[in-house]
């Protein structure tokens, strides 16, 4: 098997295959991707037979370029290039981009675009960013084997939990029949703070943007539509069931009272936003009773994932569902999986 | 000999005098109505002055639960008698200003939909503000849930109630 021969140890014995990176994108989650990469670079290339470089980096001011590959450190403006990634695609030779940029749920914003152009161009693409995962995931996969290249996204749904790695890995031959799941950090850590103190909607909220859980304009979160996002990434990738954002029923979290998570904890529940969907009925994200021993009342920022599954029942998973080096954990296992 | 059904579970709440022979009064009812006793504890922590409560768990033919109920209330206060639920569980959760609108309408579709009711809870912070009902039905399959589900979003969502829902749960 292809697999076990590149893992044995007389193929790790031979020269690592060069593996060049062209990173879009350099907020947290760039930035600790490269960090973790430049810390690691010895053990991955010892385990995983892979020398990966950043050979660029691009950021909406321009490009920093570097073919024999950058360490992770302040980006000099001196240094910068007058370069868009789909200039950097087209000029600078890479085997795989890694595509970190900021999610636009509406239009996949220009994310979109330059992951057709380095599929296109015979590249790999990891990336994080849901927009171009949600609006065309069955096209881009198209496009990606008629390349001969992969589109790997684990971090876009629930960031560090392996689900996708769960589903098509260790559940091969047991189909996944329905996903339910916590997967929005920043509303959980809202509803934990309304059941564990008895704060209002708004109080939690602020205590959540101070803390840096929750973005000034909090809608993408705490409407719903964040978790949204992943329930069609995984009802598409996971379910192999084509919907999109508006086949989603979403219903937030702005209208639950402190009062209300209050009494449902005296009834032994949980209040939690929890997405929803299986092989057939209404995909929907809404505002749940989950009973507080359940292992989907997960606690503060946290994320949880169950899969139903045919044969081996409901398998769950719990982590971090946001944070840079926990999403660019994802990135990284993604980008030792491609086939080098 | 009529056939009682077979046995269920019950959980009985009761205050007794903290005197003699109010435990065995009960006991001897219970056992009289062919009720099978699982574990009798006492809360002494939440005495109100000589009124003891007391959870009585055991397991008597439907039949007779009633009856026996009935028969305890001549010598001791009756908190709640509960059976053990059967069927399909769901529990909701109205968040919303519940009470501007007939809430018996909530419990009348849930009824009309071939559920039972177990528990309806409120919490009510003033005239103004939100209120939140919290109700557990069980309902005897999923197309009886499903009716009540369907009744609640449709009621809710005409008077701008939030309904949050139950998740079916897994063993």
């Amino acid at each position: 098997m292809a697999d076990a021969t590149r893992q044995s140890t007389e193929t790790v014995r031979q020269a690592p295959r060069h593996v060049r990176v062209i990173l879009a994108g350099y907020g947290t989650v760039g930035r600790a991707f490269h960090t973790i990469l430049a810390k690691n670079k010895a053990t991955i290339e010892a385990k995983h037979g892979v020398s990966v470089d950043v050979v660029a980096v691009c950021r909406s001011q321009g490009a920093w370029v570097t073919e024999s590959g950058m360490e992770p450190r302040p980006l000099a403006l001196d240094e910068r290039r007058d370069m868009s990634v789909s200039d950097v695609l087209r000029e600078v030779e890479a085997d795989v981009l890694v595509e970190l940029t900021p999610t636009d749920l509406e239009t996949g914003g220009a994310a979109l675009e330059n992951i057709r152009t380095a599929i296109d161009k015979g590249l790999h693409v990891v990336t994080a960013n849901k927009g171009p995962v949600v609006l065309d995931l069955p096209g881009l996969k198209e496009r990606a084997a008629k390349n001969g290249v992969e589109l790997r996204f684990e971090a876009t749904a629930g960031a560090a939990i392996p689900i996708m790695s769960l589903a098509d890995f260790c559940l091969r031959g047991n189909p996944v029949t329905r996903i339910e799941g916590v997967l929005n950090g920043t509303c959980n850590y809202i509803l934990t703070r309304m059941g564990e103190e008895g704060l209002g909607f708004d109080e939690a909220l602020f205590e959540a943007q101070s803390l840096g859980y929750a973005e000034a304009d909090p809608a993408a979160d705490v409407d719903g539509w964040d978790a949204a996002a992943k329930v069609v990434i995984l009802a598409n990738h996971v379910l192999g069931r084509p919907l999109s954002l508006k086949d989603v029923q979403v219903t937030g979290i702005r209208a639950v009272t402190g009062e209300a998570v209050q009494l449902a904890r005296k009834q032994g529940y949980a209040l939690r936003l929890v997405g929803a969907v299986g092989l057939e009925g209404p995909a929907t994200v809404a505002p749940r009773l989950v009973p507080l021993a359940s292992p989907l009342n997960v606690q503060g920022t946290l994320n949880v994932m169950r899969l139903h599954t045919a044969y081996a029942g409901p398998i769950a998973l719990s982590g971090h569902g946001a944070g840079g080096t926990e999403t660019a954990s994802a990135v990284l296992a993604d980008l030792l999986a491609l086939p080098w | 000999m009529v056939d009682a059904g077979a046995p269920m579970k019950m959980e009985l709440d009761v205050e007794l005098r903290d005197v003699p022979g109010q435990l065995s009064f009960v006991l001897d009812r219970v056992t009289e109505h062919g009720g099978n006793i699982e574990s009798v504890v006492h809360h002494r922590q939440d005495a109100r002055g000589e009124w003891v409560p007391v959870r009585i768990v055991f397991e008597v033919a439907p039949m007779r639960a009633h009856r026996l109920v009935e028969a305890l209330k001549e010598r001791v206060r009756v908190l709640s008698a509960s059976g053990e639920k059967k069927g399909h569980p769901m529990a909701f959760l109205l968040v919303g200003h519940v009470f501007d609108s007939h809430i018996d309408d909530y419990l009348e579709g849930l009824y009309e939909s071939g559920c039972r009711v177990h528990r309806v809870q409120a919490e009510v912070t003033g005239k103004s503000a939100p209120s939140a009902v919290f109700i557990d039905i069980t309902g005897d399959d999923d197309a009886a849930v499903g009716r009540a589900v369907e009744t609640l979003e449709r009621l809710s969502s005409e008077r701008g109630i939030l309904l949050v829902r139950g998740l079916p749960e897994v063993a």
